[in-house]
């Protein structure tokens, strides 16, 4: 079993349409995909987790489609570390693999270390796999994700590539 | 099974006392809780209890348990934490707690509003309703405002829950009862 947390940011700086019609596309692929537990995160300023991981998860589009545009500068750790938490808590003899998603803007840099969290996820043996889907040109990034082979920028056309990397 | 988990209010407001919830609201809460988890325990071996605090901040304070020794402990030491209040981050830290149990599972919020902090509860809500989970909520009245009923009773339709207003002490402990003797509205 393969246990996938998506972090999905919804800010004033995420490019949410795109985001929403990415995670319809990616349920769609993985619910012909066996042997996969889904879990949701929301996150801005503080994360939200809004699916439990579970083979249940057809409606994490709408859901994110739901949640209004929050406020604040985008803390993609508290994601991680929440997405972390989410799969240690819930890990179980069925777990083989665990991923994290992360859809980010990476506009605005965050007062929490990213690269810790991602270290974090390391040291629990969970691979991240980061996107990026900001609204306009990126002011910050980290250092560590220009060098970070799995990092891509989300466009409607690689949407195909990008889900087929995160299956791998 | 049935797990309840209560959410507590201990912000700076809870200080004060309101009608015959003396000498603080929080105080009266307290006492209360100890009266109603004694007498749904000893009614019913098949519930679990759980318990977070909320500020600005929240976290849980008991882990889910039918030990009503280590509940009443852990009510004796509650105490008020700070400013702010954000029921949001309580209501999660609640469906968390009740992550990996099976059976019915239920958060009850007991609050005097005020609701300016963390993770707005319309919000949390969506979690606790992806994790069946159904919330009551058990509002002091005295400083309500026309927000806090609002994401109270967006909260509570979600959920399936109920949301009762108090302003006794009987009223409280008769809400409590009520709330944590049944499950949601059908």
């Amino acid at each position: 079993m393969i246990d996938l947390v998506i972090a999905a940011e919804k800010s004033k700086y995420s490019r949410n349409e795109l985001i929403h019609y990415f995670l319809n596309q990616l349920v769609d692929t993985l619910y012909k995909t066996p042997f996969i537990r889904v879990g949701f995160i929301v996150y801005c300023k503080y994360a939200v987790p809004l699916i439990d991981l579970s083979t249940e998860y057809r409606n994490l589009g709408e859901i994110y489609a739901h949640i209004p545009v929050l406020r604040g500068v985008p803390e993609p750790a508290k994601a991680i570390y929440e997405a972390v938490e989410m799969l240690f808590d819930l890990e179980d003899q069925l777990t083989l693999k665990k991923k994290i998603v992360l859809i980010a803007s990476f506009i605005k840099e965050p007062s929490i270390s990213l690269e810790d969290a991602l270290e974090y996820a390391s040291m629990n043996d969970t691979r991240v796999l980061i996107i990026r889907a900001p609204q306009k040109k990126t002011h910050w990034i980290l250092a560590e994700y220009e060098k970070a082979p799995e990092g891509v920028h989300l466009r409607k056309n690689n949407i195909p590539d990008i889900i087929n990397e995160l299956l791998k | 099974m049935l797990n309840i988990v209560y959410v507590i209010d201990t912000s700076l407001s809870m200080r004060r006392g309101v009608s015959d919830l003396v000498p603080t609201k929080l105080e009266a809460v307290k006492e209360t809780l100890t009266i109603v988890t004694s007498k749904i325990l000893s009614n019913n071996k098949k519930i679990k209890i759980g318990g977070v605090v909320f500020y600005g901040y929240a976290y849980p304070i008991l882990p889910l348990t039918n030990d009503n020794v280590k509940i009443i402990k852990t009510l004796s030491r509650l105490r008020i934490l700070g400013e702010g209040s954000a029921p949001g981050d309580g209501l999660i830290e609640a469906v968390k707690l009740m992550r990996r149990s099976s059976g019915e599972k239920k958060a009850i919020i007991i609050t005097d509003g005020g609701f300016n902090k963390g993770i707005p509860l319309n919000i949390a809500a969506l979690y606790a309703w992806n994790s069946r989970v159904i919330v009551d909520i058990v509002a002091i009245s005295g400083r309500l405002k026309d927000v806090d009923h609002y994401y109270m009773d967006k909260t509570t339709r979600m959920c399936n829950g109920k949301k009762i207003l108090v302003n006794k002490k009987s009223e409280l402990i008769k809400a409590l009862l009520e709330l944590s003797s049944h499950l949601g509205n059908p």
